[in-house]
């Protein structure tokens, strides 16, 4: 069993302020007797306050000075450390809830895993990083960051945890239909400036507006786009496609899918129908609607537990006051029995 | 072992210009200062006294014959030198400031006063053990008297009494016994008058300190017996009346004791001009002789 302070700083303060009184109290303690030639004409005074310059009390003294150790030690907030509490302080963990649709509300079990603080902001990554600035701030345990969000793409990805700090572990619950707000980044296949250019655009989506920001533009040789027509019909063929580019046509990220081919369906709006309808069937493989499992799977961590232990005050703080009373109300009546002795 | 500085030069010939004189008779073995006990036909008219036969008629005056046609035959005091003993309190309660320096410089002062009158001075001082030098006159003995008091120190544990207890077997002859001390031990008075029965002149010289008349200290102070070693907490505004109260009570029953037994009082304090006490002391005593 140990003692542990939440303010240790108190005792360096009542050193500073002790150390005077204490210089004093002992400067008068060490005045040293007088040697004289004879006391016969002296009759000693019985005043208690006479004795005080040198100790002859020393129940009194004893107990004035706990009180004042412990009246500190009250002010320092004393923390009595058992095994117990030990134990039960190590397993204790500051949890942050991230929610991203506050009306979606977690089942009972949900609610009891999630028991801590919440934040819920308009756009997920704000409110985690809002939960990862709260759980710094916490007393060394364990931490632990919990997002319940249908994780709908675009309303946030990995690189919004990457900056959460490795020791706070991560869980992710799937709750909900997921914000309206989100951000989605989508990639064009268009025509400029007579040739193929691949862009990378960002959409911000509200219940109210679409806003789209070109974000990158990458120049293409050719386009990853072949039609298969018969000689005759190859020139047709490519200004239909050079047509449909023009309009611009949703692409996979680069890398996922390398090229396209189609037959001449004969004209330039059937040429787009036969294009949309290919690339639809592989969108979802590429660009799925909300993260997936093995995404959320890669983002989770278990949180790991703190090399140093800060115990919390469980009242004992309350108990040296308490104590610091009842050894004064004793050292009353010590004092009133000194004084008539 | 360095020696204490007693007095300057200066200040044991402070009192060059006085006599120190015995207002009893002595009994000394050269011719003095001081009444002897012996009448004779020495230098110094004492009386006339009705002749008779048998006188030598060169003492008789033949003036007074003539005018009153009666023989008388004058007669003469035979005057002697003193030995003068100092008993020097070297006990602890002596310690104390600059009590047992103020001792010392008057036993300088009167022993060279006493010396340079051609007189004998002796020491002596009983503490834990015995320092006595015996009563010799003549300026060699000086230094001898001055190096044994500064030998002394205020350590001792035998009271006054026992020293003057001592005084009574070593003096043989009668002279004069100077006591200087600060007379807290009781028994000392008694002591004194055992050895002004005995025909020895005392003369009581009290040495104390101005705190002794004065409490030194302020607040809450413990005082230490320096001879019984008892301890006695005082607040000293407090105990200061009571105090000094009973401390002139005590100087003034010692003061008549001593003056009932014929003895010579002079108190001394550590704050006073040395040299002005004891001229008054010795003028007051030659006149007394006179008187």
């Amino acid at each position: 069993m140990s003692i542990a302070f939440q303010q240790p700083g108190v005792w360096w303060a009542a050193a500073v302020i002790g150390l005077p009184i204490a210089i004093h109290l002992l400067s008068r303690a060490r005045r040293s007797p007088i040697r004289f030639p004879t006391v016969r004409f002296l009759e000693p005074t019985r005043l208690s306050a006479v004795r005080r310059s040198r100790i002859q009390d020393w129940p009194l003294l004893v107990l004035r000075v706990a009180i004042f150790l412990l009246a500190v030690a009250a002010l320092a907030g004393p923390i009595i450390v058992t095994p117990l509490r030990e134990a039960a302080w190590r397993a204790r963990v500051a949890r942050a809830v991230v929610l991203e649709d506050r009306t979606a509300a977690p089942d009972d079990e949900l609610r009891s895993a999630a028991a801590g603080a919440v934040f819920a902001r308009t756009r997920l990554r704000d409110a985690v990083a809002d939960a990862v600035r709260w759980l710094e701030q916490q007393s060394p345990t364990m931490r632990e960051l919990v997002v319940m969000s249908a994780f709908r793409r675009g309303s946030t990805d990995a690189a919004d945890f990457a900056a959460v700090p490795a020791q706070i572990g991560v869980r992710l619950i799937r709750t909900g239909e997921g914000s309206a707000v989100r951000t989605r980044e989508i990639s064009r296949l268009t025509w400029r400036d007579g040739r193929p250019v691949r862009t990378l655009e960002q959409l911000v989506l509200t219940p109210t507006s679409t806003e789209v920001r070109e974000l990158n533009a990458e120049p293409l040789d050719e386009p990853p786009i072949r039609i298969v027509a018969t000689p005759a019909e190859q020139p047709a063929a490519d200004a239909a496609l050079r047509a449909v580019l023009h309009r611009g046509l949703r692409l996979p990220p680069a890398g996922l899918l390398d090229r396209i081919e189609v037959d001449w369906p004969g004209s330039v709006d059937r040429l787009a129908e036969v294009l949309e309808a290919r690339l639809a069937a592989s969108r979802d493989s590429w660009e799925p609607e909300t993260l997936t499992d093995d995404e959320l799977a890669a983002i989770a961590r278990e949180p790991a537990p703190e090399g140093r232990l800060v115990p919390v005050d469980t009242g004992d703080r309350q108990m040296a006051w308490a104590l610091v009373v009842a050894l004064l109300i004793a050292e009353g009546f010590l004092r009133r029995g000194a004084a008539w002795t | 072992m360095s020696r204490p500085h007693i007095a300057t030069a200066s200040e044991l010939s402070t009192l060059r210009d006085l006599e120190f004189v015995a207002r009893t008779t002595v009994e000394g073995l050269r011719h003095g200062l001081h009444r002897s006990p012996f009448h004779g036909y020495s230098a110094e008219f004492s009386q006339y006294r009705h002749y008779r036969p048998g006188d030598d008629l060169r003492h008789v005056d033949w003036k007074l014959f003539a005018r009153t046609d009666r023989f008388y035959t004058r007669q003469f005091r035979e005057t002697t030198n003193l030995h003068a003993l100092f008993v020097v309190d070297v006990s602890r309660s002596m310690d104390y400031g600059d009590k047992f320096a103020l001792a010392r410089r008057i036993t300088a002062v009167l022993g060279t006063l006493i010396l340079d009158q051609g007189d004998g001075v002796g020491l002596l001082a009983v503490g834990d053990g015995v320092r006595y030098l015996p009563a010799r006159s003549g300026h060699r003995h000086l230094s001898a008297f001055l190096r044994e008091l500064a030998f002394l120190d205020a350590s001792g544990t035998a009271p006054l009494s026992t020293a003057l207890a001592r005084t009574l077997g070593l003096i043989k002859r009668r002279g004069l016994v100077i006591v200087v001390s600060d007379f807290y031990d009781a028994d000392a008075l008694g002591t004194m008058r055992r050895l002004a029965r005995a025909g020895q002149e005392v003369v009581v010289i009290h040495t104390l300190s101005d705190d002794e008349l004065e409490l030194p200290a302020a607040g809450a102070a413990e005082f230490v017996d320096a001879e019984t070693g008892r301890s006695v907490v005082v607040q000293a505004e407090a105990a200061a009346a009571g105090y000094e109260s009973r401390v002139k009570s005590w100087l003034q029953d010692l003061q008549t004791a001593v003056r009932r037994e014929g003895l010579d009082y002079l108190r001394v304090t550590t704050g006073e001009d040395l040299e002005r006490a004891l001229r008054r002391f010795v003028v007051s005593r030659a006149e007394g002789t006179t008187a």
